[in-house]
């Protein structure tokens, strides 16, 4: 919201006026933050308020005039060409020699068609206040002549940008903000005199009827005949423009000034069009409106409408009704000033999409004690700038009047929430500055807030309100804390070992969001075949497509990242996520798990070794290690049965005692669907499966006796997995057979009979007791090459 | 030699025989060449013992003079050998030192990893809360309404909702727009004293320079007994302190939020130009103003302890929130938010493991 500092002096009673700064460190310490602050009409400078005081033709041109005016003392003959010229008497703006202008222009005596012009003499478009550029500002005849116009105008001014939290409804305007610094002032506030209004018995006024009294809590209602309608004073019509409003017309501008400035809503109903008594209502089924924008709008049960003989006139608190406008030929208006319910008003807002001043006031609730001033206002203002009379009755139509509540406050309670001792007396001054009526009843505090704050009905409010006056901006008087703890890891955390761990591994942790595009999942799950990857929690309003859909997979954010970065050129592109993935259960309620996935791609980074691509076993690597820290046994790796990413060739499921996750290549397919064409490798792990693994460490100490390694060496039909042979040296139980390791798988096709690979073993043996011999060695391993032939089919080489 | 030799002829042969040795050792290089050498001299059919089997040939008393010529003898040639040993190693160590490598050579294997810059600052600041007794509780992203406005004091057609505007899932379910639901969800759980910090991801329905839809944010909740506002600024001042350094000050302004009262914006003194003028006036970190807003705080509302059941009248709460992405961008002097989700490693790997 735009507050005008001239505004707000004009409603403080002090004698200095305030400074912008200090006026803006007040309101943001208060609660009211203020985000910025513009100075405006800075570049205007030397343009005076001059009276007319004689007009001539120019010698040479037809359509120029020589016009005398004086600012002061200072009298000076200008050349014009304005039509406008006002005659004798009349106050105009003229820049002086030396004068600036917007727009960085500075002003020279020059010489027009043979006369030297001292400076100029202005229209709106000159001085930078509109982009009327069809003559002269007029000014008002009571203009002080050799006064600085940007003062006089008000056009030299700072705005502030104010962001007012949505339960400070009374602050929505220049009074509420200049109570705010009142309070903290320590003066008074000066309310506008709305005294003197000329008034008519001439003329009738509607009947108002509040149909919905839940609706409708106030209606007041002034008649005001003899109004001419034309722009509004230049004072005015600045103020409305720096505020971020347009002027209109007079009329019009009054409520909107009123508005501003005291923070209530009016609407002027053009009095002749409007037919019979004025009812508050609900909506009937099949009604409609064509609102001030032009848009016919159909109505719903639950819109609250202002209505007259012929039907719906305006949507309550939202927007006026076309129909009953304000135009140039207005003479007599109906002036409205109501309160209405806030739910109500923010519902048909929010279904039309009509988001008004209005209505961005009522719903943050409008103080029904200050309508009679805000409908006295605007009609003084009128009566000023419109020339208006106002119809000595008026109606007022309040059925259930609020009375704001007590509230109790203990000194325990405000020294318990505050944290400090307090003095009740001192509290309920602080309160009273802000405008509570207060009592003290021994230790308790007995306020009664303002009727224009109606966000405060709790104990805790006043003890906000008590604190916001300084006491936020205090340190804490006591060390609370005591601990010398500065850092410390968080080591239950499984997600966070995850992320050192695989950073640590040499993968990059990246963020991708928890939505994806729908597509993508469509890629991943072939077509939607794996409903579990292709059948994602929809958003229901996204920004866009693509966020449209919750990812069940970490795979299409790692995928994304990818193909960005070796877009980029970015070598070796090694990345890992840890997060939640989230899909589809059979209860209420979608699963949401962690996920730790890791995308790699490129070579293995080894400067010595350039160029050697990664290839399914790096990824395991990283994998086996990674799980180390969470499991005492490790899992089993069975080929994959189908996963629709992987390779069919290249994958594995991991299993503990549950299943853990997959690992494996990237299908190639799929792999280019999602703009990646190298060989990338993948991984993604339950995290939540690793907590079941809570491994307890247990020690043996390292053996007092030496090992002997013996190996074996044999051919052996190409599917039989390292897994089954190593079953089956297993298979022979032999207690002194310590470890076991592969040491080659052989594939070369130079020398591998067909079909077969070349395997070696290397086999440990060991006692726990005793030093072996090589007989006892010789023994044993023999006794495990033995199991292995007799379990799988071999020749030993 | 077929003369009985005399006790002076077999002194004189050990004292050259010490003296052949070292002449002949001089040219051996290892050791074990040096042993070999040694045997020939000292061994059981070295050239010593032969002297010594005519020990028993020459007069009885003549015999402790030899003995003891053949011991100096044998102790020489022991020492030669010691020494030579000790001067070969001497060559050997200082041949070995003589070696050098490139140090400036990168290492072998694949550099480092990262983490990324919105867990790091996560981590930094669990770690600083760890360290004050906070519990770290974290919840799910898919929230009810009333877990993520109701229970906290914000019923809908209440203008305070639109200050997060918010993503609708199937189901009647939304994605939560702050990480309070956690705070619901633990004093749910169980009762008072209660004092944890919920970070984690949440959702508004934002896209811009300044905002993107997912964010992640970090709240704390304590609710004891006599927690007070007292309570809340020292808890703050701490953290920031811990954070952006010792001199950090901190500064509450009222505020609104619908789940506290009284409410506080919190901002913390600029640590780039200290609110210290002339630096102050061209900050672009503070942009002037000498304070950062770092978050939300204020008061646990009685409403929302009414809603979980706890005891407004017997217990007390603060909480506070602020978002990672802004604490992220201040504490490593990130430009961009975009940069946090654009994922280039040229980025990310800036931020090492800790």
């Amino acid at each position: 919201m735009k507050i005008s500092l001239n505004w707000l002096r004009e409603l403080l009673d002090r004698p200095s006026p305030l400074a912008a700064e200090e006026a803006a460190s007040i309101l943001t310490r208060q609660g009211l933050e203020v985000e910025g602050t513009t100075a405006m009409g800075r570049e205007m400078e030397g343009v005076l308020v001059a009276e007319v005081l004689a007009i001539r033709p120019h010698p040479k041109a037809d359509k120029l005039r020589l016009v005398t005016v004086r600012a002061g003392i200072r009298q000076e003959e200008v050349v014009c060409g304005a039509p406008n010229v006002p005659e004798a008497g009349g106050k105009i703006c003229w820049a002086v020699p030396g004068a600036k202008l917007p727009g960085g222009k500075t002003l020279q005596a020059r010489e027009v068609r043979g006369v030297i012009s001292p400076g100029m003499l202005c229209g709106e478009s000159e001085l930078g206040f509109s982009t009327d550029d069809s003559g002269l500002l007029v000014l008002a005849s009571d203009a002080p002549s050799g006064a600085d116009l940007a003062t006089y105008v008000g056009a030299r001014d700072d705005i502030f940008e104010l962001n007012i939290t949505p339960n400070r409804g009374d602050a929505l305007s220049h009074l509420g903000v200049a109570r705010e610094l009142a309070a903290h002032l320590g003066c008074g506030v000066r309310l506008p005199s709305v005294t003197g209004i000329p008034e008519t018995s001439s003329g009738s006024i509607p009947e108002v009827i509040i149909a919905d009294t839940d609706g409708c809590y106030r209606y007041i209602g002034r008649a005001l005949t003899g109004l001419v309608l034309g722009p509004s004073p230049i004072q005015m019509r600045l103020r409305l423009a720096y505020c971020g409003m347009r002027a209109i017309s007079n009329v019009v501008d009054v409520t909107n000034y009123v508005l501003l400035e005291v923070g209530h809503p009016l609407h002027a109903f053009d009095a002749a069009k409007l037919l019979g008594k004025v009812e508050v209502r609900r909506a009937r089924a099949g009604e409609t409106l064509v609102t001030l924008d032009g848009q016919s709008r159909a109505l719903v049960p639950e819109d609250l409408l202002i209505t007259d003989g012929t039907g719906p006139i305006a949507l309550a608190g939202v927007m006026g009704g076309a129909a009953t406008e304000v135009s140039a030929t207005t003479q007599s208006i109906f002036l409205e000033a109501a309160t209405f319910d806030p739910r109500s008003i923010r519902k048909t807002a929010k279904r039309l999409g009509l988001s008004s001043e209005a209505s961005y006031r009522f719903e943050r609730g409008v103080d029904e004690h200050g309508l009679p001033f805000a409908s006295l206002r605007a009609a003084s203002l009128l009566a000023q700038v419109a020339g208006g009379r106002v119809l000595a009755n008026h109606v007022d139509t309040y059925p259930r009047p609020r009375n704001s509540v007590h509230i109790s406050l203990t000194k325990e309670r405000l020294d318990r929430v505050s944290g400090q001792p307090h003095d009740l007396a001192q509290a309920m001054a602080t309160l009273t500055r802000l405008g509570f009526a207060c009592s003290l009843d021994h230790e308790t505090l007995v306020a009664q807030a303002p009727s224009y704050r109606m966000d405060v009905s709790l104990p805790e409010d006043l003890v906000e309100e008590i604190l916001r006056m300084g006491e936020y901006e205090k340190p804490a008087k006591a060390q609370r804390i005591r601990t010398n703890a500065t850092s410390m890891k968080n080591p239950e955390s499984i997600p966070d070992r995850l992320r050192y761990l695989l950073a640590g591994a040499g993968l990059s942790e990246i963020v991708s969001w928890a939505f994806v595009p729908r597509t993508h999942l469509a890629i991943i799950s072939e077509g939607g075949k794996d409903p579990v990857l292709g059948n994602g929690i929809t958003v229901k309003n996204p920004i866009s497509a693509d966020y449209e859909v919750m990812r069940t997979s970490l795979l299409p954010g790692l995928a994304a990242a990818l193909a960005r970065n070796l877009a980029r050129g970015v070598p070796d592109p090694w990345l890992f996520e840890v997060g939640p993935v989230i899909r589809r259960s059979g209860e209420d309620t979608p699963v949401e798990s962690n996920h730790a996935a890791g995308l790699i791609a490129g070579r293995r980074g080894d400067w010595l070794r350039p160029g050697e691509p990664i290839d399914f076993f790096d990824l395991k690597g990283i994998v086996e290690n990674v799980l180390r820290a969470f499991m005492a046994n490790p899992p089993c790796y069975k080929p994959a049965a189908r996963i629709p990413f992987l390779h069919p060739g290249i994958s594995a499921q991991i299993h503990g005692d549950i299943p853990l996750g997959l690992l494996g290549q990237l299908h190639p397919g799929i792999a280019q669907k999602l703009g990646i064409e190298v060989p990338a490798y993948y991984f993604e792990i339950d995290v939540n499966a690793l907590k079941s693994f809570g491994v307890t460490l247990r020690s043996v100490a390292p053996p007092r006796f030496p090992a002997v390694t013996r190996d074996i060496s044999f051919w052996i039909a190409e599917g039989v997995s390292a897994a089954e042979q190593q079953a089956a040296l297993a298979s022979a139980k032999e207690p002194l057979l310590e470890d076991l390791a592969v040491l080659e798988d052989f594939r070369d096709p130079r020398y591998v009979p067909p079909g077969k690979k070349g395997m070696l073993w290397s086999l440990t043996y060991r006692s726990t007791d005793r030093t072996l011999t090589d007989e006892e060695v010789d023994a044993a391993h023999g006794r495990v090459r033995s199991a292995l032939v007799s379990r799988l089919e071999i020749q030993v080489r | 030699m077929a003369s009985v030799p005399s006790a002076k002829d077999l002194v004189q042969s050990f004292s050259a025989l010490a003296e052949d040795f070292a002449a002949e050792v001089g040219r051996l290089n290892s050791e074990e060449e040096l042993r070999l050498a040694q045997a020939k001299y000292l061994g059981k059919k070295g050239k010593a013992t032969d002297l010594m089997k005519l020990l028993g040939k020459i007069p009885q008393e003549d015999r402790p003079l030899v003995g003891e010529a053949a011991n100096q003898a044998r102790a020489a040639i022991e020492k030669t050998v010691g020494d030579r040993l000790a001067s070969l190693a001497e060559l050997a160590l200082g041949e070995e030192l003589a070696r050098c490598v490139d140090v400036t050579l990168p290492g072998r294997g694949r550099s480092g990893g990262s983490l990324h810059p919105l867990t790091r600052v996560r981590l930094e600041i669990e770690a600083i809360f760890l360290g004050m007794g906070f519990e770290v509780r974290t919840g799910p992203l898919i929230e009810t309404e009333w877990n993520n406005f109701d229970a906290l004091n914000t019923p809908a057609d209440h203008p305070a909702r639109d200050m997060q505007d918010t993503f609708f899932v199937e189901g009647g379910r939304i994605l939560r727009s702050h990480t309070s639901p956690v705070q619901i969800r633990t004093m749910l759980a169980g009762p008072p004293p209660v004092k944890i910090i919920a970070p984690g991801n949440v959702f508004r329905r934002d896209d811009d320079a300044t905002h993107t839809p997912m964010f992640p944010q970090c709240e704390g909740l304590h609710v004891d007994k006599s927690v007070s506002f007292e309570d809340l600024k020292a808890t703050l001042i701490l953290f920031v302190q811990r954070f952006f350094g010792p001199e950090t000050k901190i500064r509450l302004r009222p505020s609104y939020f619908p789940f506290t009262e009284p409410s506080a914006e919190v901002d913390a003194s600029c640590f780039l130009c200290q609110g210290i003028s002339p630096q102050r006036e061209t900050c672009r970190l503070c942009k002037g103003t000498g304070w950062i807003e770092i978050g939300g705080s204020g008061m646990v509302h009685p409403n929302v302890l009414r809603q979980v059941g706890y005891d407004q009248y017997d217990v007390t709460g603060y909480a506070f929130g602020m978002g990672l992405s802004r604490m992220a961008m201040l504490k490593y002097a990130v430009s961009d938010l975009r940069l946090f989700y654009e994922n280039d490693l040229r980025f990310l790997k800036q931020f090492p493991s800790f």
